[in-house]
């Protein structure tokens, strides 16, 4: 499998990737299914300040864009990490055609990409090889 | 100051003992918890060993083996959470793969990878918060080149760290942890893999 991919832009996902690969990337998602070491995510989720006003966890994909932010302010690796275990658990939880809002699950998506790009800059990784 | 050692079964365990054997920083006492495969080692620097056939701590037989011990100070070799009842017995050294006014948690080792391509190591006593104890010693080490972090670097970083406790600050001054760091845990598969792929590039040869 391979994609062509400038991590540098942010596309939506109909204006490049298309539908193909977010149905692979969804699927590949739900396959890690990251261990909480017996948690549940909310409680994960709890160590982190802005959580804490957090009422409802029915939009992680919101949620998700708020974490990812948080990292790019402060470059605190936990956020992406709060990011990255998000996306995992609203793929495993749900289904693919099940996505409200596909354009910004993919921009979700391709903005933790490029971020996983940048860490892996310098060094001789095929980032797709990494992601899949 | 007279040392004993609790000796879970463990890579870190085996690592320390090698380590204090090595350097002649010998514990006077051990408990080994379950197989006893360290009773060689511990015979071999003449400490009194007492065993005890659980590897859990909130166990009446551990209980009742730490509080027969004459020495004050015994070093901790285990992971998780330490019963407050065995706290109130003795003081624990523990060896924590972090600098705990920025770090604490289990996996702050690759984060400190990821963010500062090093890894700080602090000695401190085991208090009933998550890695707020008494600090003893702190120092920062460059990353090896060595992608078994979990099994290799790991273990090898903490027993040096504590020889190096133990040789620095012999009467083990410790003190207060002003302002705990940020808590690390359950790093993310994809940001563990980074991480090893930065010690790969990055790793200091020795």
């Amino acid at each position: 499998m391979s994609y062509d991919y400038d991590g540098e832009k942010t596309y939506s996902y109909s204006e490049f990737i298309g539908e193909d690969f977010l149905r692979d990337y969804f699927n590949y998602r739900r396959g890690i299914m990251s261990r909480l070491n017996g948690i549940s995510l909310e409680d994960y989720l709890r160590n982190y300040e802005i959580f804490k006003d957090v009422k409802s966890f029915d939009n992680c994909v919101t949620l998700s864009v708020r974490f990812l932010d948080e990292y790019e302010d402060k470059g605190d690796f936990r956020y992406l990490n709060a990011s990255l275990k998000i996306n995992d658990y609203l793929c495993s939880k749900g289904r693919y055609h099940n996505i409200i809002d596909t354009q910004l699950f993919w921009y979700v998506l391709s903005r933790e990409i490029n971020y996983i790009k940048r860490l892996c800059e310098g060094d001789d990784v095929d980032i797709w090889k990494l992601l899949f | 100051m007279e040392i004993a050692i609790l000796v879970y079964p463990s890579i870190r365990a085996r690592k320390y003992l090698e380590y204090m054997k090595r350097h002649k920083k010998y514990p006077t006492s051990a408990i080994i918890m379950g197989s006893g495969e360290e009773e060689k080692l511990l015979r071999d620097m003449k400490a009194k060993v007492i065993k005890v056939p659980s590897k859990k701590f909130k166990n009446s037989m551990v209980y009742d083996a730490i509080k027969s011990l004459k020495e004050e100070v015994v070093i901790f070799t285990g992971g998780g959470i330490v019963p407050e009842e065995l706290l109130e017995l003795k003081r624990f050294i523990h060896i924590h793969p972090g600098i705990t006014s920025e770090y604490r948690g289990s996996t702050c080792f690759y984060y400190s990878i990821l963010k500062e391509n090093k890894i700080g190591m602090t000695a401190m006593f085991l208090s009933n918060k998550l890695d707020c104890g008494d600090i003893i010693n702190t120092h920062v080490y460059d990353v090896p080149n060595n992608i078994n972090i979990d099994n290799e670097v790991d273990p090898e970083l903490r027993a040096d760290m504590l020889i190096r406790t133990l040789k620095e600050n012999k009467n083990l001054v410790s003190k207060t942890l002003e302002k705990p760091g940020k808590n690390y845990y359950v790093i993310h598969p994809v940001l563990k893999h980074i991480a090893i792929l930065k010690v790969r590039k990055n790793g200091i040869t020795k």
